[in-house]
C-alpha cells in the first residue's frame, strides 16, 4: 500500500453516489458524511469505474472548492468558523481513497473534529448541505 | 405486511424499515456466503445479489408494485423481500443504519406531513444515523430535479430537523423540531412547498 500524500488542491475527488442522493444535478446532503466523507482522488482512480448499479452516479469536488469559514447562521456570532479539508487515506484494497472532513477553522489536525458532535443538530445540517453543494454531477461524454 | 412508509416512493433495496422475524432462506444463503467468500465487501454483495437472483426476480418485482398491488402479496414474500433487501443493503452501506428512535420519530413526522397532503416522494438513511424524508416542489430542472425540497431528518440521537432548499435562495431555512411542533413543521414545509 503506498504512502499517504499530500493531495493537490486542484485534483479532483470523486464521489459516488447513489440515485437517491441526487436531484436533478443537485447533490443531496446524504451524500456528506461528516465523520468522513469517502472518496477517490483522480490520480489513481478514472470516475467511471465507479460506476455501478448501487452507484449509478458520480460527483467530483477539489481541494480548492471544499467550504471554508463556515458561521452556520443557527450559531451566535462568536461562535467557531468550520472548514472541510481532505485527508489522503488509501487502503488496501482501494489505493485511491481518500476523506473530506469537517474541523473548526485554523486547526490543522488530520482526524474529523470531535466537536462537531456536541454542536446543536442543525449546525451539523448547515455543514453537510454547504459540503454537499460543493460537488459536481459528472456526466459521460454524448459520444462515449 | 407492508413496509412502515408503504405510501412512499422507495426502492425495493431501501426499504429498510420493515423488519421481519426468524430466519429466512435469504439469511441462510448470505450467511453461507459471508463465511465462504473471503473478498472485499463490495465484491460480495454483488455475489450475494447475483446469488439471489432467482428469488430476486420474484422479489424485486413487488418492489415496483403499488402500494394497493403490494398488499396482496403473500405475508411471506414481502418479508423475504423486505429481509433480503435490509440485509444487502447493511452489507453495502458504509453508513450507521437508522435505529427504532429514529424509525419512530420518521413515523411521527411522515403522519405529521400526510395530516398536511404532503406525501414524501423519497425516503432515505442519513449516513451519520437517522432517516430523511423528502418532499420536491418547485420549477422543474434537467434530469428530474426539481428547485425546492424539503427534508425531515430524524437521527439516531432522537434529534428532529427539518430544511427547506430553494435553489434561488444561498443558504436554505434550517430548525430543530423536539417532536411536539411537528404539525407546526409540517404547516410550514407546506407553505414552502405550495409557496
Amino acid at each position: 500500500m503506498r504512502t499517504p500524500e499530500e493531495i493537490p488542491s486542484e485534483e479532483r475527488l470523486f464521489r459516488k453516489l447513489r440515485a437517491e442522493w441526487l436531484n436533478g444535478e443537485a447533490v443531496l446532503p446524504e451524500a456528506v458524511d461528516l465523520q468522513g466523507t469517502s472518496c477517490d482522488r483522480a490520480k489513481y482512480r478514472n470516475w467511471e469505474e465507479l460506476v455501478s448499479e448501487d452507484w449509478p452516479s458520480v460527483a467530483f469536488t477539489r481541494g480548492v472548492d471544499l467550504p471554508r469559514n463556515l458561521r452556520p447562521a443557527s450559531a451566535p456570532a462568536d461562535s467557531p468558523l468550520w472548514e472541510f479539508f481532505s485527508v489522503d487515506r488509501p487502503e488496501t484494497h482501494n489505493e485511491a481513497h481518500c476523506e473530506i472532513r469537517p474541523r473548526r477553522a485554523g486547526r490543522t489536525q488530520t482526524d474529523a473534529d470531535s466537536a462537531l458532535k456536541k454542536r446543536p443538530p442543525v449546525v451539523r445540517e448547515e455543514l453537510k448541505f454547504a459540503m454537499a453543494r460543493q460537488f459536481r454531477v459528472l456526466r459521460e461524454e454524448p459520444d462515449r | 405486511m407492508t413496509s412502515l412508509f408503504s405510501g412512499a416512493d422507495i426502492s425495493g433495496r431501501d426499504e429498510l424499515f420493515s423488519r421481519g422475524s426468524g430466519t429466512s432462506l435469504l439469511d441462510e444463503i448470505f450467511d453461507d456466503l459471508v463465511e465462504s467468500v473471503g473478498r472485499a465487501r463490495d465484491q460480495l454483495v454483488a455475489r450475494v445479489a447475483t446469488s439471489l437472483t432467482v428469488a430476486a426476480v420474484a422479489l424485486t418485482s413487488t418492489a415496483e408494485l403499488p402500494h394497493e398491488a403490494a398488499a396482496e402479496i403473500p405475508d411471506l414474500t414481502l418479508t423475504l423481500r423486505d429481509e433480503s433487501a435490509q440485509r444487502i443493503r447493511a452489507a453495502s452501506s458504509q453508513s450507521t443504519q437508522p435505529n427504532e428512535l429514529a424509525r419512530s420519530n420518521a413515523l411521527e413526522a411522515l403522519n405529521a406531513l400526510r395530516s398536511y397532503d404532503l406525501e414524501p416522494q423519497r425516503i432515505v438513511g442519513d449516513p451519520d444515523g437517522g432517516i430523511a424524508l423528502y418532499v420536491f416542489g418547485g420549477k422543474s430542472l434537467p434530469n428530474r430535479g426539481r428547485s425546492k425540497f424539503a427534508r425531515v431528518l430524524a437521527t439516531n440521537e432522537g434529534d428532529i430537523v427539518a430544511m427547506c432548499s430553494d435553489d434561488a435562495a444561498e443558504r436554505p431555512r434550517i430548525w430543530a423540531d423536539d417532536g411536539s411542533k411537528l404539525g407546526n413543521t409540517a404547516s410550514r414545509i407546506q407553505s414552502f412547498i405550495s409557496g
